[in-house]
């Protein structure tokens, strides 16, 4: 005669060595997995690539014309645009600056701008285990002459760039 | 009778043993394959060769033309697409790939021919 309890506690014992065997394999499994994956964050260099894009499209030969009517946010969007360089899913900010006079400053911010948020919020902060969720940024200054013909000034153009994460 | 009856519970011990093997086989063939995918690093390498692709994408100038070998030096390249504006690499026969974005001005294509993957910048 079978003892049925004996049978059932069998079972039982059945199922916890298979639980044993499938918890061990998975974390040996998540360990190989933690010290081989390795992340190749490139976003930085990308972030450098399109400030270079940026200014070869806005001067291409160091000077850039101030001539527009409306606000420097417009005429930096129908320029960008043109050069197909605006996108929803990068922060684009470009900032600037005039040597005869230290205060002005102008500026002009295209894109998600939650990544330079994020960015600023946490600097000092990242560690580098997760630092590929946090935005990928770089900023590009170049010396420019801004104006035409009589009325031309020195400045500086600063281009910034963030990149979000992507696998 | 007895005898009977200890034959069946042989039995029944076998088969709860057989069962049990090949549960834990199936356990351990799954982790090894799974293992093995992580240990020979195919996707690093794949990794490599889509960011590697992505950038030149990025930096290059109207009208280029890459030529990437299919045997790569980081494995034998033997798919590559681009769609959505990203760019996907199957190294060592393998089958998933989440590609890599680039952000070109240009219109990007791609070409195979036996040796060579060939992507034009127009």
């Amino acid at each position: 005669m079978i003892n049925k309890h004996a049978a059932t506690g069998e079972g039982i014992l059945n199922i916890y060595r298979m639980l044993i065997v499938t918890i061990i394999a998975l974390v040996i499994l998540g360990s190989s997995s933690l010290f081989y994956n390795y992340y190749i964050d490139i976003r930085s260099v990308e972030s450098v690539i399109i400030s270079k894009q940026v200014i070869n499209c806005l001067a291409p030969d160091a000077s850039l014309s101030l001539d527009f009517m409306g606000s420097f946010q417009d005429a930096m969007k129908e320029k960008l645009s043109k050069c197909n360089l605006i996108s929803e899913s990068r922060y684009l900010r470009i900032m600037l600056f005039f040597d005869s006079d230290p205060k002005r400053e102008l500026s002009a911010v295209f894109g998600n701008t939650a990544l330079n948020t994020i960015k600023s919020s946490s600097s000092g902060t990242v560690k580098s285990v997760n630092a590929r969720y946090f935005p990928g940024c770089a900023s590009e200054q170049y010396r420019i002459i801004i104006g035409e013909n009589s009325n031309k000034l020195d400045g500086v153009l600063n281009v910034e760039a963030c990149f979000p994460y992507d696998n | 009778m007895k005898k009977l009856l200890l034959k069946r519970k042989k039995a029944n011990m076998l088969y709860q043993i057989i069962l049990q093997l090949i549960i834990v086989g199936l356990i351990a063939a799954l982790f090894f394959a799974s293992a093995l995918n992580k240990v020979n690093s195919r996707g690093v390498k794949q990794q490599v060769i889509e960011k590697q692709m992505a950038l030149l994408i990025d930096s290059a100038p109207q009208n280029t033309i890459f030529t990437i070998k299919k045997q790569h030096v980081n494995g034998y390249i033997n798919n590559m697409e681009i769609r959505d504006s990203r760019i996907f690499a199957y190294v060592d026969d393998q089958k998933i790939s989440k590609g890599y974005a680039y952000f070109s001005r240009y219109s990007v294509e791609l070409k195979a021919d036996e040796q060579n993957y060939y992507i034009f910048i127009k």
